[in-house]
């Protein structure tokens, strides 16, 4: 019971506010491998200190954006937050400073305690290849290995280029480290797929050179206690092409490896595929199934089935999958966006104007579609869901359409945005950008997810564009199952923050 | 509860929420809004007027407009306005006012009402006040209401508010703040944690004069009191509920696993599962946290008492009057859930329904036509993807257990669930010895 305060501005608060204002370095969310947001992170420049150095503060907050943490950190003025994640015993933050020869891993426990300090070498150069490698989507510098420690990646510079594969444990166990060979020719790069309390499971890529378009793939199981090669599987483009984009870990510890198969000589990144498949293999290497699933004979049929009006489409046009889930009882669901070349009739145009200068040609986007296979990866349905149609413009070095697709989502220009999965309530929710043409009424941009459970789907949309036409819509990732939507009004200069619960309702009473 | 009196406002209860219900705007704009405008104009011009000194011009920035800035709350719906309330509330300020009438100048003064379950009070240092609908709920005795009034009266006396802005901008703008800015500004290196250093010293400042400042207030507020009939005992019950209130708060019992049971549809335990946080610590872990952040905004309660008891001898006369303060406190319990569910506060609706029909403070229609229009808005914000806006989410360094249940809870529920548990919920009180249309409509909305 006191005098009520009322809001003192003066010119002097004014200073102070002026003196304490904070720029934002980087900013980004704490995700596990799938794709559960477990936090996020503000790392903001505080302070100037002598001698080059700055204070920072590592703002963190939990999966419900309340915070939890403001710790202190003193480095480099050039230092950027590059990479973090959880394991669920300590959390790990990347550092990367130009100026320096190495990368910085801070790790704290779950009482906030730094309790490791660790560098690890790596040139400006190879720090340019592993920022690259990162931006495009082929490579995680950080991978969790739950409960356990943490896989740190990075680019090598040997004779080629190769990798580095460092485990720091968070257990008590033993630091290990697994990297390229240091006298081959090749360009080599690597990237963790899957762990658990026994094994690491990591793809690793190929390529002759810069400017070569033929990449080999090769899987690489490793003991996680001590980074034991304990076997290996070629995919080479001469014998048996694939491009593998998925890898579970069965409760035997079966390996199971999906992705897209190709004849033999074939260029995984170029040519058609073959259709899908699912290896599983023992961890002594030995090969206990091999399913496939070819596009002529199976798919076709199962999609003209899906999808009546399709007429036959898929001879005149692609899927590109995005993600393979595997669910509990076994089954898995396959998940792409279908796509073709066409040419742009502006595109045209403005080539023809400029002498051959512009593109002429683009990606198509249209549907969604989920394959159904079962524990055998036996084909049983296909789903299709319909969204607006996406034209992106497509450089004119991307002459195959299969190719100009691995360009267009390498830079995110698919409506797919991530998927995650639920395995306690044995569901997975995939999201997407749609634009909704929507007759009597203004075209919309939309945040859909489709959610699967119990063989059904259902769908949830989110509009980005508001009412309020001052206001600026972002759906981000959230924790399993909902999203984080931030409300930009630039009249008011206001800020709205919410985590929000996707919406199924498919008879989920009792 | 008295049952004559609680039945007679059994149906003003059910035409007042029903009404509520369809244009609840009525509560929170006064009929006479146009004198009332007029009202804190003219003490906004009385107060700019009275404001002298070598920081006048920027005292007066301060209180310019805050006329216009209490309009706009006003229409915001921040405070409630109910003639019976204001009826009952005026008997006691009569009472207040007659008995100190040649110390007091109340021709200027005005109650709001503020629209809040904390319980608090305040005075703006112009003749305005407020009273929160939490601090009606937390007495029981016109005797306990009635020594607040007269403690914020006294900081008015003792122009508290005036001379707390006076001083804060005297610090701020003071040749010795002015040089450790400029030496701030100077330093090439640590400018941040040397301007932190400087604002908690301010704060700590600001913060250590509440304590002095609210003890005088309970000081020269008991002198007031002492002049009426009421029983100077309850001086020291009034602060004593205050401290009480502080750790009980939020903190009833709330058993959501029972009241969300039903036969129908049985409540599921995962419902209140809770999920791993990062860090496994009790509070915040801030490497920049300022020592004057740890301050009590409110002074030690326990401190006051002793304070009161050292200057006063307090006798208890054993009388103590509730002419008044029942017929405010039955309005505002129910005003305070109907704010809440209007405000779309739907975690202190629920908390306040269950822990107020649990205590006997509201009846079981009431209760049932409230958590059915709760469930209706909490199916209607989940669908639009809006219920976090409203209803925060759970904080584990929160000391709100109940609520943060509460919060779980509705985030944790699936949007078919939700519909489930009201069409259990309105079929189990329908066909109660009670017509309420709020159930069927409701019960209509979850099975379309």
């Amino acid at each position: 019971m006191a005098g009520v305060s009322i809001s003192i501005v003066s010119a002097q608060e004014k200073k102070i506010s002026d003196l304490t204002s904070f720029k934002l370095r980087n900013s980004g969310t704490l995700m596990d491998k799938e794709m559960d947001v477990d936090g996020y992170y503000l790392f903001y420049e505080m302070d100037k200190l002598k001698k080059g150095q700055r204070e920072f503060s590592i703002q963190m907050m939990d999966k419900n954006l309340n915070e939890i943490a403001n710790k202190s950190y003193v480095d480099h003025k050039n230092v950027s937050l590059v990479d973090s994640k959880f394991n669920n015993q300590a959390l790990l933050f990347a550092f990367s400073n130009p100026g320096s020869e190495n990368y910085k891993a801070i790790i704290f426990d779950r009482n906030a305690n730094e309790v490791q300090n660790i560098e690890i070498p790596s040139n400006k150069k190879e720090k340019q290849w592993m920022s690259q490698l990162m931006a495009q989507g082929q490579a995680n510098m950080i991978f969790t290995v739950d409960n356990k420690g943490f896989l740190f990646n990075h680019v090598i510079d040997n004779k080629k280029i190769g990798y580095g594969l460092k485990y720091i444990p968070t257990d008590g166990g033993n630091a290990w480290e697994y990297n390229s060979p240091t006298d081959v020719k090749e360009i080599k790069m690597i990237n963790p797929i899957e762990a658990n309390d026994k094994v690491v499971i990591a793809l690793e890529m190929t390529k002759k050179s810069m400017l070569s378009g033929s990449v080999s793939m090769r899987i690489v199981v490793l003991d996680v206690n001590n980074g034991k090669l304990l076997f290996d599987r070629d995919y080479s483009r001469k014998d048996d092409p694939r491009f593998i984009t998925n890898a579970f870990l069965k409760d035997d510890n079966s390996l199971v490896l999906l992705g897209e198969y190709f004849k033999s000589g074939d260029n995984i990144f170029k040519d058609k595929s073959l259709g899908l498949f699912a290896e599983t293999t023992d961890l002594n290497g030995n090969k206990l199934n091999d399913s496939k699933v070819s596009w002529e004979d199976k798919i076709g049929k199962i999609m003209a089935e899906a999808d009546p009006k399709d007429d036959n489409k898929m001879s005149k046009g692609y899927i590109y999958f995005h993600d393979i889930i595997r669910n509990q009882d076994g089954s898995y669901y396959a998940i792409g966006e279908r796509y073709k070349k066409t040419i742009s009739a502006g595109g045209l145009a403005m080539t023809m104007l400029s002498r051959g200068a512009g593109n002429s040609t683009q990606l198509t986007i249209t549907d969604a579609v989920m394959f159904k296979f079962d524990k055998d990866f036996s084909l049983l349905d296909a789903e299709v869901i319909t969204k607006g149609k996406s034209r992106i413009p497509i450089p004119g070095a991307f002459t195959g359409p299969q190719l100009a697709a691995h360009y267009i989502n390498a830079i995110g220009g698919f409506d797919y945005q991530f998927t995650q999965i639920d395995t306690k309530r044995d569901r997975f929710y995939s999201s997407f950008i749609d634009y909704e043409r929507i007759k009597g009424d203004k075209n919309k941009w939309s945040f859909t997810t489709l959610m699967h459970q119990d063989g059904k789907f259902a769908k949830d949309k989110i509009y980005l564009d508001t009412p309020n036409k001052s206001t600026y819509r972002r759906v981000l990732p959230g924790k399993l199952g909902h999203v984080v939507i931030m409300d930009y009004d630039k009249k008011e200069k206001s800020l709205d923050i919410h985590l929000e619960k996707l919406n199924f309702e498919i008879g989920l009473s009792k | 509860m008295n049952k004559t009196c609680f039945l007679s406002f059994f149906a003003f209860f059910i035409s007042f929420f029903a009404l509520a219900q369809n244009s609840s705007d009525n509560v929170y704009i006064p009929e006479n809004f146009n004198s009332i405008k007029k009202y804190l104009s003219i003490i906004n011009e009385k107060q700019l007027k009275k404001v002298e000194g070598p920081y006048a011009s920027k005292i007066k920035k301060i209180y310019k407009d805050r006329d216009v800035k209490m309009t706009e709350a006003i229409e915001d719906s921040v405070y409630f306005f109910n003639p019976i309330l204001k009826e009952n509330l005026d008997a006691i300020l009569q009472s207040v006012y007659i008995a100190s009438d040649a110390y007091i100048e109340h021709n200027d003064f005005y109650f709001f009402v503020k629209n809040s379950t904390l319980p608090n009070a305040g005075c703006y240092g112009d003749g305005s006040y407020e009273i929160s609908l939490g601090l009606f709920n937390l007495y029981d005795t016109d005797d306990e209401l009635a020594f607040v009034i007269c403690h914020e009266i006294a900081h008015d006396i003792l122009d508290h508010s005036f001379r707390k802005i006076n001083n804060t901008v005297s610090e701020l703008n003071s040749k010795e703040t002015k040089q450790k800015i400029k030496t701030i500004e100077r330093n090439k290196y640590g400018q941040t944690r040397a301007s932190l250093a400087l604002i908690n010293e301010l704060n700590t400042d600001f913060l250590s004069h509440s304590k002095e400042v609210e003890s005088q207030a309970d000081s020269l507020g008991f002198v007031l009191f002492q002049k009426t009939r009421y029983n100077p005992v309850k001086a020291l019950t009034a602060l004593r509920k205050l401290k009480t209130e502080e750790d009980r708060f939020f903190n009833f019992p709330i058993h959501l696993d029972s009241v969300f049971n039903f036969k129908t549809y049985p409540f599921k335990s995962f419902w209140l599962e809770e999920e791993m946080t990062i860090f496994n610590t009790e509070e915040k872990i801030d490497d920049f946290k300022m020592s004057s952040e740890d301050e009590e905004t409110h002074p030690e309660i326990d401190f006051r008492i002793k304070q009161l008891e050292e200057q006063f001898t307090i006798v208890d006369n054993q009388q103590s009057e509730n002419n008044y303060l029942k017929s405010i406190s039955e309005i505002s319990i129910s005003q305070s859930i109907v704010s809440s569910i209007d405000s779309n506060l739907f975690d202190l609706a629920i908390y306040q329904l269950i822990r107020k029909y649990n205590l006997g403070f509201i009846t079981e229609e009431f209760y049932v036509s409230a958590m059915a229009t709760v469930l209706t808005k909490v199916y209607k914000a989940k669908k639009n993807h809006e219920l976090g806006s409203y209803v925060p989410r759970k904080n584990g360094f929160s000391s709100e257990s109940e609520l943060n249940k509460i919060r779980l809870f509705l985030h944790n529920l699936e949007l078919g669930e939700v519909r489930n548990i009201g069409i259990a919920f309105c079929q189990k009180y329908l066909g109660e010895n009670y017509q309420n249309q709020t159930i069927n409509q409701s019960l209509t909305f979850f099975k379309l």
